[in-house]
């Protein structure tokens, strides 16, 4: 188990090294109501709220390709004020994303 | 008819505006013109929600220079490279010289702008870049540089390199923000300063000491054969160096600032008295920080320019100060001996001073911004208090710093008071007269209780003990060679409210869907207290356990992985051992934060009371209405907020409580810190309790997944105290705040109009009285009313400098987002006396 952790570490680490301004697919996690976004940044990391069994979340993007996900799920709405959502579960503040 | 039109405000006499209680006309109408041209011109640099103000950019010059730098000594030692690339910025950034300045030193390039650290974290740097608000123009161009300053970056942060050390499962878990607030990284700290040994011996003093150091070293590993303990003097030269490097930098920074006023002075200055005023800036600049003040403006300049200087080198989320104990001296020697400066003149000066405090600002995280929004950081100057030898410390710089605070209005920084029996009465009512006027500080803290609190903690001999300073909004510091806790890590913060949802859902977080918490059993099938309890006190130890796990780790590698030079300099404990400030050889002051407390204490009693003794739901039923968020169980919900709550000292809630403290005081002594100290609990909230609504999940105080936390670390739920004041004081007294404790953050709301004038004085200080009495460690009040803030809501452009307590520091009300500040209208006033 810890080795797993260790593995996500590496993902969030690594990811937020490369992944966090790379372009945005048009189904992307940042898009989906399993995304939990994490609440140190803005850079776009969190992980995803499906649970699949003896497995650990995984970290994931906002950007991160979901095209070949079953559980993608579109979110219904997105805010992206950073001037009044704190952590509301429909907040996006990465660019990338629009308001909707 | 021509000639300007005077306002309606500018028309009413000053004691008009007193009547009517808005204190903002009276300070604009009271202030000096050039007091109110500082303050106007100033910038803010708080956040509101978590988006920077419309306006405020990140200064490219920092990154740019700093990276430079960073590239071009890629062969030194890391303490190295960072002392010359902070020499680098030091030498060639832009500065510039405000009108009607006379205190130089900014953080930045230009007014308007914020620091930007790109070495401390990934993270960070993402997270400026998707950054929609202070991406300087042309943005295109900006954010280009801003990508190749992360490509840099990135692989080498000091979060990169500390994440990949720290213990995996603790690291990702922290970093999600279920459990815990903060970063372990030695850039992003709580810094206590130690002032007598810069006043003693200013920079070229130090200089000089670690010349001694270095020739020493020298001696000894080069002129003869090492004894085996002399290697380590390899590494010790190596920081020394780097030391150096940064204090001579920084005198070389102060001293372009003089340059430039003799410049403009010379030059260009047609004003015989800015000429004037400019001459003693260049004077001052040229002294300050390389030798000891002599004046009260060179002091306040050398203070000043050090808390700069720390910026430009790290984020010092907290600016720990003792401003009347150290500036007091030298006050009273230019003011009531000398009689080199007027008293007025004095307090303009301090004026500025605070507002030179409250432009400072960097780009910060997003979990920051949100949490203490309105501000920068939590910048709490303590005032007041005792000297080493048990008298009354509060002097003329105390009122002076007190009278100027109401002058100027600024959020940050504020005061807390160390209040003790022998305070002299003509600071009180100062201290009264800043509450009054709705600063929302100082604080009232309990001098006798936090002096023997820093004893039984940290083990500080009594008269450094009386020498505490507040190290960020809470806990008491030393300032002390051997008790000055060089920066503390913000990571070791729990959100303790987690700990009863994992104790009611066997340690799987609800929000997050992710097992977290250790398996302690299905909830459902709980058949006493004691069960559930004992579930909630595994829960919480584990939380603890592992955020203070991942808090040490990170102070213990940090020396390595993310020196830092110029702090290193300043402290005599570190320039004495040639060791880095991260190094754990102080005496130490840790502490944990505890965010949504109390909300436990709460819970627990419901469940005891409406499961347990009268046994009008099972468990299964209430784990089943909480797995809903309530949601179809309304009326039960109702029974669950009507139970028994904290606050109106009844004993079977909060003898409850008392037990929850002592429990986890008791777990402090048996982890410990890598200087071998223990962890006490601090609770206490700032706008996490906003911010952590929609992380923690319905629980048995009645609380909604979304519903706001309650704001303090002993306060009641907003709303939930029912029988006043006393009761109030009596439920938070029952707390032991010496053993149980390092410090609990206590907000009250009182009535303006009942404490008006000389009686008001009388009854809150009768209050206060109490309170000490009673060894309450902490109280903080808001004393504005809800029409006013909800006028303030309505029209914000006409209350600018209205502000407001939140839980640890002040804000701006209207620099708060709705959500906030509807909290702020939600706490209960207080009527005293009655």
């Amino acid at each position: 188990m810890s080795d797993d952790w260790a593995k996500l570490r590496d993902q969030f680490v690594m990811g937020g090294v490369q992944k966090g301004r790379q372009a945005m697919p048009e189904k992307a996690c940042g898009k989906c109501e399993h995304f939990r976004q994490h609440s140190a940044s803005a850079a776009g990391d969190g992980h995803c709220a499906v649970i699949v069994e003896n497995e650990l979340n995984k970290v994931v993007f906002d950007n991160t390709d979901a095209s070949q996900c079953s559980q993608y799920k579109e979110i219904d709405r997105i805010r992206t004020d950073t001037s009044e959502f704190m952590w509301d579960p429909t907040f996006r503040p990465q660019r990338q994303i629009e308001e909707k | 008819m021509g000639g300007p039109k005077m306002s309606a405000v500018e028309m009413r006499s000053i004691e008009e505006i007193e009547k009517s209680g808005q204190w903002w006309w009276w300070a604009e109408q009271k202030r000096s013109k050039r007091l109110d041209y500082l303050r106007k011109a100033v910038w803010k640099k708080g956040a509101k929600g978590s988006g920077y103000q419309p306006g405020v950019k990140v200064d490219l010059e920092r990154p740019i220079l700093y990276t430079q730098a960073f590239q071009a000594n890629e062969h030194d030692p890391l303490i190295i490279r960072h002392a010359k690339a902070l020499a680098h910025v030091w030498d060639n950034i832009t500065i510039f010289i405000q009108d009607h300045a006379q205190i130089m030193g900014y953080l930045g390039s230009r007014p308007h702008t914020i620091v930007w650290h790109p070495e401390i974290l990934f993270l960070l740097n993402e997270d400026l870049y998707n950054d929609r608000t202070v991406i300087p123009e042309p943005e295109e161009r900006s954010l280009r540089i801003i990508r190749e300053i992360c490509d840099y970056w990135n692989p080498q942060t000091a979060g990169t390199k500390m994440f990949s050390k720290l213990p995996p499962e603790e690291i990702v878990k922290l970093m999600t923000g279920a459990i815990g607030w903060g970063l372990p990284i030695h850039r992003i700290g709580y810094c206590t300063k130690q002032w007598d040994y810069m006043f003693r011996l200013g920079f070229e003093g130090i200089i000089a000491e670690i010349d001694a150091k270095m020739a020493e070293a020298e001696e000894r590993i080069y002129r003869r054969v090492p004894e085996p303990e002399d290697y380590e003097y390899y590494k010790k030269l190596d920081i020394w160096k780097a030391m150096k490097i940064t204090l001579e930098a920084a005198v070389r920074w102060a001293r372009r600032y003089s340059r430039l006023a003799r410049i403009i002075a010379e030059n260009f200055e047609t004003d015989p008295q800015r000429k004037q005023e400019l001459e003693r800036i260049a004077e001052t600049c040229w002294k300050v920080p390389a030798r000891p003040p002599e004046h009260l403006w060179e002091s306040l300049q050398f203070d000043h320019f050090v808390q700069i200087l720390t910026r430009y080198e790290a984020c010092d989320g907290a600016w720990p100060a003792r401003p009347d104990y150290w500036h007091g001296p030298f006050y009273d020697k230019d003011v009531n001996q000398d009689k080199v400066l007027t008293k007025e003149e004095a307090l303009d000066l301090t004026g500025e001073f605070l507002i030179r405090c409250y432009e400072v600002g960097w780009f910060w995280l997003m979990l920051a911004r949100d949490t203490l929004q309105g501000i920068t950081g939590t910048w709490v100057w303590t005032l007041g208090g005792v000297n080493e030898d048990g008298t009354d410390a509060c002097n003329d710089m105390t009122d002076c710093l007190l009278e100027a605070a109401r002058l100027v209005r600024v959020a940050n920084p504020t005061f807390a008071f160390r209040y003790h029996p022998q305070v002299r009465m003509q600071t009180l009512r100062n201290v009264f007269e800043c509450i009054r006027q709705g600063l929302g500080y100082p604080s009232m803290r309990n001098d006798p209780i936090l002096i023997a609190n820093a004893m039984h903690w940290h083990r500080h001999p009594l008269k450094e003990a009386r020498r505490w300073v507040h190290q960020a909004c809470m806990s008491p510091c030393p300032d002390t060679k051997w008790g000055c806790q060089p920066f503390r890590m913000a990571n070791a913060t729990i959100i303790a409210a987690k700990a009863m949802e994992y104790a009611l859902f066997d340690g799987f977080d609800q929000v997050l869907q992710m097992q977290f918490g250790p398996h302690t059993g299905d909830a459902s099938k709980f058949e006493s207290f004691e069960e559930l309890y004992q579930a909630w006190y595994t829960q919480i130890k584990w939380m603890m356990d592992t955020l203070t796990k991942v808090t040490g780790a990170g102070r213990y590698n940090s020396s390595e992985l993310d020196p830092r030079p110029f702090l290193s300099a300043i402290y005599e404990r570190c320039v004495d051992l040639g060791v880095d400030s991260a190094h754990p050889s102080e005496r130490g002051n840790s502490w944990i934060t505890f965010f949504a407390w109390m909300e436990t204490g709460d819970s627990l009693a419901a469940v005891k009371k409406l499961v347990f003794d009268e046994r009008k739901y099972t468990m299964a039923q209430l784990i089943e209405a909480l797995r809903n968020n309530w949601e179809g169980y309304e009326e039960m919900r109702m029974d669950f907020v009507r139970a028994p709550k904290w606050g109106n000292d009844d004993d079977y809630v909060d003898q409850i409580h008392v037990r929850c403290h002592n429990d986890v005081a008791a777990h402090s002594w048996e982890i410990k810190d890598p200087t071998g100290n223990p962890w006490p609990p601090l609770p206490e909230n700032i706008a996490a309790y906003v911010t952590n609504a929609t992380k923690v999940w319905a629980l048995p105080n009645g609380r909604r997944l979304g519903d706001t936390l309650y704001d303090g670390g002993c306060s009641p739920g907003a709303g939930l105290d029912k029988k006043g004041p006393t009761a109030v004081l009596r439920s938070v007294a029952k707390i032991d705040h010496i053993g149980a404790v390092r410090a609990t953050l206590l907000n009250q709301r009182l009535n303006p109009t009942q404490l008006a004038g000389e009686k008001g004085f009388q009854i809150w200080h009768s209050y206060i009285k109490t309170w000490a009495d009673l060894g309450i460690d902490h109280v903080q009040f808001n004393m504005v009313d809800n029409e006013t803030l909800k006028a303030a809501q309505k029209e914000p452009e006409k209350y600018p400098e209205l502000i407001v307590r939140i839980a640890g520091y002040s804000a701006h009300f209207i620099d708060l987002n709705k959500k906030t500040q509807d909290t702020i209208i939600a706490r209960n006033v207080q009527s005293l006396g009655s």
